[in-house]
């Protein structure tokens, strides 16, 4: 089994890319929610044209984080993070981002007492949809409350192909990509203004840093 | 009884009609508007209203208790300024003027003659927003930190191209004209004032929109807390409508979906939502009641122009790509 690595993409954690760094080598033991069923089925209604183009896609993560919130945004877009303006409170983060092609995304992390969700709405030139990562489920009641029974199977493909040799449906340069993000909106966060994205090098595969120049 | 005249001949205009036609102790006496043929198919829509061209008119009338500004938002501040003159109560349709100081020097001629202005934000009257701010206010979540609205509807602007709502120039922008709506909401939840905003807006459909059919806005307030007010009129088919809002405190969260709605199916019809349905009615008892003196406004002078300069810096934010702060002072 790949060694597990802490997961810095809390939005509390402003040095996922330091993190990241010293972890290359290693696997992601962790899943994303990138990789959930409801995601990879909008996207495929994405690739299949039934949305048009996307335009834009807001993502919402109550206790979840911000890098969940930049992958989901990826995966039902397909496009990438070029600009982040964000601003934060003691609980939580609000963040706008400008992505390849001009879609625009809107992210929001928050620590909501009684409320895990993460939930998304993207909105094509054609048409809407809106996912939920809890659904769909059954839901079953009893003396100690409500509780979901999913109705899909959770995601598992990339843990499962990584030690056999398969190539993970998530891969360091996501996770690059989210932290990266992530360090760009807490540099927002602390500025005020608008940040630049790093973009992948063309040729030495290297991540410019938050905030360098293109 | 009370006496309302509605100025103004479009479809919003034709919506408060019905809408105090069906409250109780309320007669609408006059509809003004500049196309006479329009304003008599309006007026038509309450017993006993009288249609007409000339806001004097409706003015002089001594049943005339208060008046219903509609129109171009251009016009709204003259409009106000007339009635406050003429000793009426005023609630002006959203927004109420581009400028805040014209919507300074309303409220000050409001105060010179007393009489009571307000600002109808109609969103604050739908069922589901008055029990989110209610629980709010009862302390349900503990001191607010953070809001999520997103709000998007299938719309068709009326008058195509020719809209006054897409020229910024007569409108305000769409940050303004329609981004009023979520700015006051979240200025009234999270009861503080804002500080700095950023917005992104796009054009969903037609590329060519001179202003974007969708935008969204972050707001920093001066306590720390945060909003994202997501609107976008750019879902696909006509009355399609997606609205939630999540509020998180200390202690808890408030959250509500239109999708919890019960929903019409097997057929073209489309209603709306119980959660948001007849906010206009419900404001026009309230507003009856400011009118009467039997209720104070629900919303604020010092709300409403926060909002209106949260809007302003929003559009600012818009044209220029860049956060903007809110600049509150005269």
């Amino acid at each position: 089994m790949p060694d597990p690595m802490p997961d810095p993409m809390s939005h509390a954690m402003p040095d996922r890319a330091a993190a990241l760094a010293a972890a290359l080598g290693r696997v992601r033991a962790d899943v994303s929610p990138a990789l959930a069923a409801p995601v990879r089925r909008a996207r495929a209604w994405v690739d299949a044209g039934h949305l048009g183009l996307p335009r834009s896609v807001n993502v919402e993560c109550l206790n979840g984080t911000l890098g969940d919130a930049v992958d989901l945004a990826r995966a039902l877009t397909g496009c990438e993070p070029v600009e982040v303006y964000a601003e934060g409170t003691a609980t939580g983060l609000v963040a706008s981002l400008l992505m390849t092609h001009g879609v625009v995304a809107s992210l929001v992390v928050a620590d909501a007492p009684g409320l895990s969700s993460i939930t998304a709405r993207l909105i094509g030139s054609h048409a809407h949809t809106e996912i939920d990562l809890a659904a769909p489920a059954v839901r079953r009641h009893g003396p100690d409350g409500m509780r979901l029974l999913p109705a899909e199977a959770a995601p598992g493909e990339p843990t499962a192909a990584a030690p056999t040799g398969g190539s993970p449906g998530y891969t360091l340069h996501d996770a690059a990509i989210a932290a990266d993000t992530t360090a760009a909106a807490h540099q927002s966060i602390a500025t005020g203004q608008p940040v630049a994205v790093p973009q992948e090098a063309p040729h030495d595969g290297h991540r410019q840093r938050p905030g360098q120049p293109r | 009884m009370i006496g309302v005249a509605v100025l103004g001949s479009g479809a919003i205009a034709a919506d408060h009609v019905s809408a105090f036609a069906r409250v109780g102790g309320v007669e609408v006496t006059h509809v003004v508007g500049t196309d006479l043929a329009r304003a008599r198919r309006i007026a038509a829509l309450a017993p006993g209203c009288r249609a007409g061209t000339d806001l004097g008119d409706a003015l002089a009338d001594p049943a005339v208790t208060g008046v219903i500004v509609c129109g171009r938002t251009g016009d709204h501040p003259a409009r106000a300024l007339a009635a406050i003159a003429a000793g009426k109560h005023v609630v002006i349709e959203k927004p109420p003027a581009r400028r805040l100081a014209d919507f300074d020097a309303v409220v000050a001629a409001a105060r010179t003659a007393g009489v009571r202005v307000m600002v109808g934000q109609t969103t604050r009257f739908q069922p589901a927003v008055r029990t989110l701010a209610a629980a709010a206010a009862a302390g349900e979540v503990g001191t607010p930190r953070l809001l999520h609205l997103a709000w998007y509807v299938g719309h068709v602007w009326p008058g195509g191209w020719n809209s006054w709502q897409l020229d910024p120039a007569a409108s305000g922008g769409h940050l303004v004209h329609n981004g009023m709506h979520p700015l006051d909401l979240a200025i009234a939840l999270l009861g503080d004032r804002p500080e700095r905003v950023f917005t992104r807006g796009w054009c969903t459909h037609a590329p060519g929109m001179p202003t974007p059919d969708s935008f969204h806005v972050t707001v920093r307030f001066a306590g720390g807390a945060v909003a994202l007010a997501e609107l976008s009129y750019g879902l696909r088919r006509p009355g399609d409508m997606l609205r939630r809002m999540t509020l998180t405190g200390e202690t808890g969260t408030l959250a509500h979906h239109t999708a919890a709605d019960a929903a019409l199916g097997g057929t073209p019809v489309t209603t709306p939502p119980a959660s948001v349905a007849d906010a206009l009615y419900h404001q026009a008892v309230h507003t009856a009641d400011v009118f009467a003196g039997r209720a104070a406004p629900l919303i604020t002078l010092e709300q409403s122009r926060a909002a209106l300069a949260t809007a302003l810096a929003a559009q600012r934010s818009l044209e220029a790509g860049a956060p903007m702060e809110v600049t509150l002072d005269a």
